[in-house]
């Protein structure tokens, strides 16, 4: 139980104070324990709220992290239903 | 007795010699002054004897006439100059004020406050003193170096996009001859571009804003093959952008 708080909080700290790819390793590791299903999305919505510019090669879309970080909070869920 | 008669002798011969080269030098003075080519001796003593600050009382009077003439046309054209002048200073303050830019002594100064990799984007976000002072599309300069371009403000808070986000373009001059060249964003202050292989561009190059006035990048690098009339070249920011404490918003249309 610490450990799942601990990284969750050490996730969240990560959006705002450290570089981009310690968030997304951070990311990897929650979406691969298959539990906290919202954590990833609403990280990614604080990120690209907080950070997120229109990006050209994506038509100005600005919510990347959003759809990866859902995406791999779904794929981290399926894996373990399947798999468990 | 004899010594006497000689002596006057001598000076009855050298008389008419002296007479002659006064009269001669006479003549000779008359003529100079009085002739039209006078200007063009006056011309000459003036450059000459001038440049060495000759005591006013030792030129002639004519020398001065001309001097002042001079002068005084000297004179009326700086007169003239500065109406211009001022005309050309009242006309730039109201073209300035018509197209709504701001002077560079009142650009805005933000405060960096989240630069890349940490923001996650090719972004930046700034905090500014005052709301409602930046708009969307201001430019980022930071010491004359061209950033990026405000995509979002939210009152104090101001987000950049960096022209080295991937994706983004930005126009640039580049080499010599100088080439319009279109830069494209590669991620992490690195930029691209193509450019013809005529144009001699080396590494350390400074790449200028279309306007001249800021600086995007440095040439780091180029690539050329020789089946191409073109060669893609390889640039980066001259800053880290880890350095960076404070920036300056541009309003766009005068970059």
């Amino acid at each position: 139980m610490i450990e799942r708080a601990s990284l969750i909080t050490i996730f969240f700290l990560s959006i705002l104070f450290v570089p981009w790819w310690f968030s997304v390793v951070l990311a990897i590791m929650i979406a691969s324990r298959g539990e906290d299903f919202f954590v990833l999305p609403i990280g990614g919505v604080l990120l690209d709220v907080l950070f997120g510019v229109p990006v050209v090669a994506l038509g100005g879309f600005s919510f990347i992290y959003t759809v990866v970080f859902s995406a791999m909070a779904i794929g981290g869920y399926i894996l373990k239903d399947s798999i468990v | 007795m004899t010594m006497i008669r000689t002596t006057i002798t001598r000076n009855k011969k050298n008389f008419p010699k002296i007479g002659f080269s006064v009269a001669l030098a006479s003549i000779f003075l008359i003529v100079l002054f009085q002739h039209p080519l006078q200007r063009v001796v006056f011309s000459l003593f003036e450059s000459i004897s001038f440049t060495r600050e000759t005591p006013y009382a030792l030129i002639p009077q004519k020398t001065l006439a001309l001097r002042l003439e001079k002068a005084e046309k000297e004179l009326s054209r700086i007169r003239f100059q500065s109406v211009l002048y001022e005309q050309a200073t009242l006309e730039n303050a109201k073209l300035k004020e018509f197209i709504g830019t701001l002077d560079s002594e009142s650009n805005t100064i933000g405060i960096v406050v989240a630069t890349p990799p940490q923001t996650h984007y090719d972004s930046l976000v700034i905090s500014v003193p005052t709301s409602g002072v930046i708009q969307e599309n201001d430019r980022v300069v930071f010491s004359n170096i061209l950033l990026g371009s405000v995509s979002d403000v939210s009152g104090r808070i101001v987000k950049a996009n960096l022209f080295s986000a991937p994706g983004n373009t930005v126009d640039a001059r580049v080499g010599e001859p100088n080439a319009i060249v279109v830069l494209n964003g590669e991620g992490g202050g690195a930029f691209s571009f193509e450019i013809p292989q005529d144009v001699a561009i080396a590494s350390g190059d400074i790449i200028f804003s279309t306007g001249g006035e800021y600086i995007i990048a440095i040439v780091s690098s180029e690539k050329a093959t020789p089946d191409s009339t073109s060669k893609k070249v390889f640039a980066h920011t001259p800053i880290s952008f880890f350095e960076l404490q404070f920036v300056e918003f541009v309003h766009s249309v005068e970059y």
